[in-house]
């Protein structure tokens, strides 16, 4: 029962394995850290347009 | 008890569903009343026939979709041994079923859109009203009647006492009770009722001295915020004399309830006799009426001034 | 809930921390997040609930018994403010928490430590927003639109202006994290047009969210500067325009609405293929529909306003564009019919309050099409009408997708099996007393009655009672539901299997039962047979 997500990782796909080594998972780690990054920011940028927008909403409409 | 009133209902739906789904005027909501009602003023037919129609639409499309659901149901059950297919895909049959509901949807843009014209065409209006909410009352100003403009004409228009002693927290009062004739009016009767002619058509300016209402009177067919520091215009012509109840319909504080709205329509002949009289009565400075509705307005606009001095 | 699989195992890295405060006041784990955030919602669920039974319980007859009207507005205004930012949105965000980095194969959410901020922000908010009832002055009793003038006439204001500020901040930074997961961590082979269409579904929900919160934020700060500055933005004496509020609060308002049905789409769409046995229909336009509701649904806002007085172009513009999102919205009701049709259907539990959502939330729609039609609105806006047809897609919609998921994902998360049978009694109740409490309402409206009165006259003193007894029912019918919750986790002796369901297709069944703390630290392979919607290309 312990061990079962192992299980379920290994059992996968036997072949699959020798793309798993160390080198490529860090690879993988920092692209989805450097997206991560990425994605945050334009979201916040997203965020605070949106924010705004809202005030200068009221200004153009007067 | 819940099977009684289930039952009840159903009876009541029964019996009730031709009457109300037929051209009954209802002046006033009615008990079990099931649909909306027809209204009295030349408009009023617009929304009616729309919510009919659209309910219609709606209703079949209804059953053509969950008579389809209910039949697979029965059908591809697991339990009649039926073994699920593989496909995900019919190309032919989304398109129709996403053109089809777009022909429906163009058909009821149509019809709204022809009475949402007619309705906010306020030109060629006999007579005005400049209707102003405050929490918790209406006022009313006739401006002009007959391309001839009406002098201090104008009252405070608000539940009326027995409704109001009625509705306090342990009143130990029967709502019930609270009638006009056979009418049943709890809190939806006035100590003074706006008093309108027949035939014709009038255009009502609305307004708000405080906070956002709504005058609704559904025999006209609508309804329309009193917004402060807007004029909203709309217009009505009630085709038959009679007493019309309505409510406030935006909520405005803790009265929001308890400020209805009731229109008499009177015959020309009796309109011009009133309006006569209430002018008079303005007219004669010692007049107790005149000197009332005179202060009532002030003295509201007196109470408003903390509230927009809290806003500034 | 219990973790009894990973409890027991002594590696540090891969068990649940020992400690109650570090497992879950600290945790970064999407599982543990997810979970506080469901059982905030159901706690949440209940106090929005109790709220409406004594709404209820004034309205069983004409005249006032129970209480003043202000203090029935103050309950109007809280039961809508904590059903919708406390009970529906932390729960389809619990849900995501938990699902979205199974269903994509991800290790955890791209951002944990602020998942756990987002979580940990909201029992504060609710405390602050919940306060105000037991403070002089009471509670905002403005409605949750929060109009002014009238809403700058409650004392509490600044509390709820701060605690929707907070709640913003906590779905903007849930909806970042959920969109930065799916975007970055899905694992190889898992293309977007592969992913379920739950995760597609949750993917747009929370772009609708990072667009409109922060109007929503701007809306009540310019409230707050209003009463306790001395701006004019929307006070006419000043030269403002109390009508500009209500544009800016419904341009976050009405994809508010949408923000609370699309994660219900999406879980739809998951149940029934399961159920069904049979990939679900025309999966693409499954998601394209959710895409144009999406879009469309910035497009609509002013349908909230047309008893306001907008000129006429704008009413039209307004009805025309809330008529068009019957279509998308009648296309994925006719697919989940297709889905079923030609299927292997059995009817478990989650699969009722699935079909009861299909068939409830289209009366809610079809309420929704007869409102959209602006003449006939002028008689509907404002009237019982009006709240029959939001009940209807936001109880009989979100709420039953809500519970769906729950029941369809608990022995997922608990590993054991809940009580088929009352489970079963708990949805025949939820069913049955849900429409004696709100198909009634749609005639009190027809027939004339405002909403957010406490008393009425005595014509409508029928309907309101059945409605009320509906009501009761249907509240006494939710501690079934908690019962059933309580039994699957502590009590159940039945074990789940890591399939669960026979028909279950996706990632989230590929591990076991109960999810282990962490799952996926190796990113799985995808086989596309594996995924609910069969094989995209055909």
């Amino acid at each position: 029962m312990t061990t079962n997500w192992h299980m379920v990782t290994s059992t996968t796909d036997v072949a699959e394995t020798d793309h798993m080594t160390q080198p490529k998972m860090d690879q993988t780690t920092e692209e989805r850290r450097k997206g991560v990054r990425r994605t945050v920011t334009i979201l916040v940028l997203i965020v605070a347009a949106f924010f705004l927008v809202s005030f200068v909403q009221i200004v153009l409409m007067k | 008890m819940t099977s009684g009133g289930i039952r009840r209902s159903f009876t009541a739906a029964a019996t009730l569903a031709l009457a109300s789904f037929g051209s009954v005027v209802h002046a006033a909501p009615g008990p079990w009343q099931l649909n909306m009602e027809r209204g009295a003023s030349t408009w009023s037919q617009v929304p009616y026939h729309l919510n009919n129609i659209s309910l219609a639409v709606c209703t079949v499309i209804g059953i053509l979709v969950f008579g389809a659901m209910f039949i697979a149901m029965f059908r591809f059950r697991k339990s009649r041994g039926a073994v699920a297919e593989k496909w995900s895909h019919n190309t032919m049959v989304e398109v129709v079923w996403t053109t089809i509901p777009v022909i429906i949807l163009v058909v009821l843009a149509y019809l709204a859109t022809g009475g949402l014209t007619s309705w906010a065409d306020t030109t060629g209006s006999q007579m005005t009203v400049k209707v102003t909410g405050f929490q918790w009352k209406w006022r009313y100003d006739y401006v002009d009647y007959m391309g001839k403009s009406i002098d201090k004409v104008s009252f405070m228009s608000k539940l009326d006492s027995q409704s109001n002693q009625t509705r306090q927290l342990d009143s130990g009062m029967d709502p019930y009770a609270v009638k006009v004739g056979d009418e049943s009016t709890y809190l939806l009767d006035v100590d003074k009722p706006l008093v309108v002619p027949v035939d014709t058509k009038i255009r009502f300016v609305i307004t708000s001295g405080d906070v956002i209402h709504s005058w609704w009177v559904p025999a006209t067919g609508w309804k329309i915020d009193a917004i402060p520091g807007i004029i909203n215009a709309a217009w009505a012509n009630f085709q038959t004399p009679g007493t019309y109840r309505g409510q406030c319909a935006e909520l405005c504080g803790q009265d929001h309830g308890f400020m209805p709205i009731v229109v008499v329509v009177k015959s020309k002949a009796d309109f011009a006799t009133w309006l006569a009289g209430q002018e008079a009565q303005s007219a004669a400075p010692a007049a107790p009426a005149g000197a009332s509705t005179a202060a009532a307005p002030q003295s509201a606009q007196v109470a408003t001034v903390p509230v927009s001095g809290k806003q500034g | 809930m219990s973790y009894a699989a990973t409890h027991d195992q002594h590696d540090d890295h891969h068990g649940a921390p020992k400690g109650f405060f570090q497992r879950w006041c600290m945790s970064t784990n999407h599982k543990d997040i997810g979970t506080l955030y469901l059982i905030f919602a159901l706690t949440m669920f209940f106090i929005g609930g109790s709220f409406a039974m004594l709404i209820r319980a004034e309205l069983f007859k004409p005249g006032l018994q129970l209480m003043q009207p202000y203090f029935f507005n103050q309950l109007t205004t809280m039961h809508a403010l904590v059903m919708i930012f406390g009970a529906i949105m932390p729960a389809f965000v619990g849900l995501g928490n938990w699902m979205i980095p199974l269903m994509v194969g991800a290790p955890d959410m791209a951002l944990p430590r602020m998942n756990n901020l987002s979580f940990w922000i909201l029992p504060f908010a609710f405390v602050l927003l919940l306060s105000t009832l037991f403070l002089p002055g009471g509670g905002p009793a403005g409605g949750w639109t929060m109009y002014p003038p009238l809403s700058l006439q409650s004392d509490s204001l600044a509390y709820v202006v701060f605690a929707v500020h907070l709640m913003g901040i906590s779905s903007i930074m849930g909806a970042i994290n959920i969109i930065a997961t799916i975007l970055n961590m899905r694992a190889p082979g898992m293309d977007l047009l592969k992913m379920p269409v739950f995760v597609w579904s949750w993917l747009i929900t929370a772009f609708l969210l990072i667009a409109v919160m922060p109007v929503l934020a701007g809306a009540v700060t310019m409230l707050l500067t209003d009463k306790y500055f001395g701006t004019n933005f929307f006070n006419p004496g000043g030269g403002g325009d109390p009508v500009l509020y209500q544009h800016i609060f419904w341009f976050f308002g009405h994809p508010e609405v949408y923000i609370m049905i699309l994660p219900a789409f999406g879980i739809i769409s998951e149940i029934v293929p399961t159920f069904a046995r049979k990939p679900i229909f025309g999966y693409k336009a499954m998601v394209f529909a959710i895409a144009c509701i999406a879009f469309l649904s910035f497009i609509v806002w002013a349908h909230h306003m047309f008893a306001v007085g907008l000129p006429l172009g704008a009413e039209i513009f307004f009805m025309y564009a809330t008529m068009l999102i019957s279509v998308p919205t009648g296309v994925k009701v006719f697919n989940w019919v297709a889905t079923m049709w030609g299927g292997s259907m059995t009817f478990e539990t989650p699969m009722l309050f699935a079909i009861a959502f299909i068939i409830l939330f289209t009366i809610g729609g079809f309420s929704g099409l007869m409102l959209a039609l602006v003449p006939a609105d002028f008689q509907y806006h404002d009237t019982y009408f009006v709240v029959a047809h939001f009940h209807y897609v936001l109880v009989t919609g979100a709420l039953f997708a809500i519970i769906a998921a729950a029941y369809y994902w608990m022995p997922k998360w608990t590993g054991n099996m809940y009580n088929e049978f009352w489970g079963k009694v708990h949805f025949w109740n939820s069913v049955i007393w849900v429409n004696v409490l709100f198909f009634p309402q749609h005639f009190l409206g027809l027939a004339g009655m405002p909403r957010r009165i406490p008393d009425y006259n005595v014509a409508f003193a029928n309907f309101n009672m059945i409605s009320s007894i509906g009501g009761f029912l249907f509240g006494a019918s939710q501690l079934i539901f908690l019962g059933v919750l309580i039994h699957c986790a502590f009590f159940s002796k039945k074990k789940a299997t890591d399939r669960v369901w026979e028909g279950a297709k996706g990632l989230e069944w590929t591990v076991p039962s109960p999810a282990p703390h962490h799952t996926f630290e190796m990113p799985p392979v995808i086989h596309d047979d594996e995924l609910a919607h069969g094989h995209v290309n055909d």
